[in-house]
């Protein structure tokens, strides 16, 4: 009798030993188990260069001449977009509409100043004091995408030399395109 | 007679001698009056005009190559580049409360940045810091005590030049400020 006990503990003490320690709460169903798909989100990071410069030089003929490098890289987690696009002008300098102003014919040492950008295919112009064509949302940069900025200006001839004067503003309005 | 004869001969010479003088200064007017006109030929007292040594050099006006104009043009575009990284979504306990937020103005970047965040709705400065380039912010408490709500928001992004303190430029980006109670 003794030993009919001893190996019956025995033999319970060997199937707790070897079972899987399984939470009840993990099973729906006989034989079925649910994962769940936990997901964390760190801080989404906004990471983009930007020009700060875009310089305009006017050569003694009166041609106005620009960079032709500037750009706009989203290194960022998803894709961005430009919402919005302001052109303003700077330092006593007024923007007007790039089409109207004529160069040829304009008062020299005049203080007005046409703008013109190209972003993707997009081309927005001054089209009067501190107004432009931008419309809202329509400028997309996907992740790792660097976008050529293109500009040109037109201006009357000045008198003056001047180097380095800040006619003009753009503001790029960015943010995530949710 | 004889003298009539020889007075008409004297007139008819002076009149030929007059027509050769005439001729003889047309033709050195086309030798030497057009070539004269050549500022190069005229003849120069160096002693009347003050030619200031050092002043003046030998060629006309140089004008710049295009190429050497984009050039200066292009360098200045790249050593004006931002490179700029932050968190669009700043949560707050409360309205007193720190926050995430991060900001970084990249070590390469020339210029300092003054931060602005406005709510959209209402305009009110809510934040407002400056970061050197190669400096950081990891969080912040707002400026007012915000009430619990979620808040669209524009960060102004002011460039400054930190020799001069002179604003240079100014970017936005949309956020959300989310206060929770």
């Amino acid at each position: 009798m003794k030993k009919k006990v001893i190996a019956t503990l025995l033999s319970l003490t060997l199937l707790f030993a070897t079972s899987s320690p399984v939470s009840a709460s993990e099973i729906t169903a006989a034989g079925a188990g649910t994962t769940p798909v936990d997901l964390t989100v760190e801080t989404q990071i906004l990471r983009v260069t930007i020009p700060l410069s875009l310089p305009i030089t006017m050569t003694e003929d009166g041609e106005v001449m620009v960079a032709d490098n500037a750009s706009i890289t989203n290194h960022g987690a998803g894709p961005i977009k430009i919402t919005d696009i302001e052109i303003k002008g700077a330092n006593g300098w007024s923007t007007v509409d790039y089409n109207s102003l004529d160069n040829a014919s304009a008062t020299v040492g005049g203080k007005n100043v046409g703008f013109s950008l190209n972003l993707a295919a997009t081309n927005i112009l001054t089209t009067g004091a501190n107004t432009d064509n931008f419309s809202s949302g329509a400028i997309v940069i996907t992740k790792g995408q660097s976008l050529p900025l293109t500009y040109d200006a037109v201006l009357p001839a000045q008198k003056d030399e001047m180097v380095g004067v800040q006619v003009a503003e753009v503001i790029f309005t960015i943010g995530w395109n949710d | 007679m004889t003298n009539q004869k020889e007075k008409r001969e004297k007139v008819l010479f002076a009149g030929l001698a007059i027509l050769a003088l005439l001729l003889a200064g047309f033709l050195a007017y086309l030798l030497f009056g057009i070539k004269g006109a050549d500022s190069t030929s005229l003849p120069v007292d160096d002693d009347k005009i003050n030619f200031i040594a050092g002043d003046t050099t030998e060629g006309d006006i140089r004008k710049k190559e295009e190429a050497e104009i984009v050039a200066t043009l292009n360098q200045a575009v790249d050593e004006n580049e931002a490179a700029l990284a932050f968190s669009t979504s700043l949560t707050f306990a409360d309205g007193q409360a720190e926050g995430k937020f991060i900001f970084a103005n990249g070590k390469n970047n020339k210029y300092a940045q003054m931060l602005e965040i406005r709510t959209i709705d209402t305009d009110q400065l809510i934040y407002s810091c400056g970061v050197k380039a190669g400096h950081k912010i990891e969080s912040c408490k707002l400026l007012v005590d915000l009430p619990k709500g979620v808040y669209d928001c524009i960060m102004y992004l002011y460039t400054v030049d930190p020799a001069t303190n002179d604003r240079i430029g100014t970017s936005k980006a949309r956020m959300v400020v989310t206060i929770l109670a």
